[in-house]
């Protein structure tokens, strides 16, 4: 029973126990603590992942730093407006591949033998680009294809359906606080794109570390910049290391940053312990290409490159063991970049015309 | 993962709400071992399912750590912010899943932790009960029905509720009276026509009515 309210409250919330049915005896202990320990890891491993590098009331403990909080503008290679090699060269909206989520992807780890030389090279790649700079009430706009995961519960059972490739249009302010995502193949958006604006009076309590901006003041200085990829993990750390290979990850996906930062992103991401060389891979369109490896608890990070510009292609996410109703060798994700441009406008199409 | 920390005190609440304003991802933990519980309550209660349930529960942590700035001083104040939160993440689940779309992805897999047995059994008859729950106040306005939830079932004040769903106090009790007098209009209709259901039957035989109301009957609509 309830004894805590006070007399003067009109209602005893015990008038309703007649009035509404009687919950289930379980209820009270229905998250097992087991349970409740998973989710406790995840999301103080999802917390550290997007923690300021500087709390300021954090000084004496051991600290690390994560800046990246969810995908967003800024692009790390391919910083000019740029067609993809091997893309149509169409301009829009991309079509839908209807083919099904690709299993049987190799397995075999790749090796650090020769790694440096390639991120080496990759890094030269990348800084010799031009830079591509939006004004403040610009957009930077990145297309690309892309598959995405989503769980499917019917029949009691969880599985992970991967969906076909299909085309992705965002378009975010330099400050992250402005953006818009037309993806008419999602599992749930709207299929005329949405708005995803954050809300001004939040946004100043809490800035978007993934910004055009915030990558823009990333520190060019590997070593600086691997101890942001790390947050509060330590680098050794296989969890840490996969997080910290993903930050980089995220950044290549929808991100423009400036070639200095993006050559040290490169540099940074080639000392994280596990990161491997592949000779042989194909991007998401079957373009094929090396890649550079990080292989984690359930499945490896693949980031694809030309074979001879060393232009960055994509990436992808293989399994490496049964996960939510999939096999070994299943990719669970994989996303090409087509362009990268600085418009005017949301909706507003780099060719000139809109969406 | 595997890394769990020792758990650890902070007798200081006031200060613990400050280093989660100020980003620390320990003591944000702190703030979910002492309310999931709670959260999940109400999740469950309000979605009657469990696999959404936990959903919301991330949800609700994910938007709690995105907003953390605005976590109120006041270590009493976290259970009606949190709840606040819950409620918006329940009235719009999609839009928080989108809007953390690749960290939910990084949850652990609902399968991960096998049943006990015996749990299993208990959940499935519980199953029943929740949609029951949750179709009785489905028949409620949602302001009504979630004040009930947050009083009634999740035991919060009427201050809380109120701070929770940005009201006044007079507001929560209005909502909570009308749900209740709601609720007795309900519960007596379904009672006569369970009467005149029986007075109908008695003569002719075991004919059922098709407009048979019953509260306490799960509705398959939602049952997901």
């Amino acid at each position: 029973m309830r004894t805590s309210r006070r007399p003067q409250e009109p209602l005893d919330p015990g008038d309703f126990d007649l009035l509404l049915p009687r919950l289930p005896r379980q209820v009270e202990t229905a998250l097992p603590q087991a349970r409740q320990d998973l989710l406790e890891e995840a999301l103080w491993a999802e917390a550290c992942r997007t923690a300021p590098s500087t709390p300021s009331a954090l000084r004496s403990r051991a600290r690390r730093t994560a800046w990246i909080a969810l995908p967003a503008a800024a692009a790390v290679i391919v910083a000019a407006v740029v067609v993809a090699p091997g893309g149509s060269g169409a301009s829009g909206t991309s079509g839908t591949d209807t083919r099904l989520p690709k299993t049987g992807a190799r397995l075999e780890p790749g090796t650090p033998k020769g790694l440096s030389a390639t991120v080496d090279r990759i890094s030269l790649a990348a800084a010799r680009l031009p830079a591509l700079e939006p004004r403040q009430d610009q957009y930077i706009y990145v297309e690309s294809k892309v598959t995405g995961g989503w769980v499917d519960r019917a029949g009691g059972k969880e599985k992970l359906v991967v969906s076909p490739l299909h085309s992705r249009q965002v378009w975010r302010s330099p400050d992250g606080l402005r953006s818009f995502v037309h993806e008419p193949d999602h599992k749930f958006m709207d299929k005329n794109g949405e708005d995803l604006d954050l809300d001004p009076s939040q946004s100043r309590e809490v800035t978007d570390r993934s910004s055009y901006n915030s990558v823009k003041a990333l520190p060019t200085d590997p070593d600086a910049l691997l101890a942001r990829l790390y947050g509060a993990g330590r680098m050794g750390d296989p969890q840490a290391d996969w997080t910290a290979f993903g930050e980089v990850g995220q950044l290549l996906e929808e991100q423009i940053a400036t070639p200095e930062i993006s050559a040290a992103l490169f540099k940074a991401a080639a000392k994280i312990p596990g990161v491997t060389l592949m000779d042989r891979a194909a991007d998401a369109t079957g373009r094929p290409g090396i890649a550079i490896t990080h292989t984690g608890p359930d499945s490896r990070q693949e980031w694809i490159f030309d074979r001879s510009t060393y232009q960055y292609l994509g990436q992808r996410e293989v399994l490496i063991r049964p996960y939510r109703g999939l096999e070994p060798g299943a990719v669970t994700y994989e996303t090409v970049v087509v362009k990268r441009a600085v418009v005017d406008a949301k909706k507003e199409l780099p060719d000139g015309g809109t969406l | 993962m595997g890394t769990r920390t020792l758990r650890r005190t902070y007798p200081d609440v006031t200060s613990l709400h400050t280093r989660i304003r100020d980003g620390d991802p320990d003591s944000f933990r702190h703030l979910f071992r002492a309310h999931a519980r709670l959260v999940h309550r109400y999740a469950l209660r309000a979605t009657g399912d469990w696999a959404t349930a936990e959903d919301v529960v991330s949800l609700t942590f994910l938007e709690a750590w995105r907003l953390r700035a605005r976590l109120p001083e006041d270590p009493d104040g976290a259970r009606a912010w949190l709840m606040g939160i819950a409620v918006n993440v329940q009235r719009n689940t999609n839009r928080a899943a989108r809007r953390h779309e690749k960290a939910l992805g990084r949850m652990p897999a609902k399968e991960a932790v096998p049943d006990i047995a015996g749990e299993v059994v208990g959940r499935m008859a519980d199953a029943e009960q929740l949609a029951a729950a949750k179709n009785a106040l489905g028949k409620l306005r949602r302001s009504e029905r979630e004040v009930v939830h947050l009083c009634v079932w999740s035991g919060l004040s009427y201050a809380e509720a109120a701070e929770a769903l940005g009201v006044a106090v007079g507001t929560v009790r209005s909502r909570l009276f009308r749900a209740r007098e709601r609720l007795r209009k309900l519960a007596e209709r379904e009672l006569r026509q369970h009467a005149d259901e029986t007075a109908a039957r008695r003569p002719g035989g075991p004919s059922a009515s098709p407009l048979h109301l019953n509260l306490h009957r799960p509705d398959e609509k939602w049952n997901r």
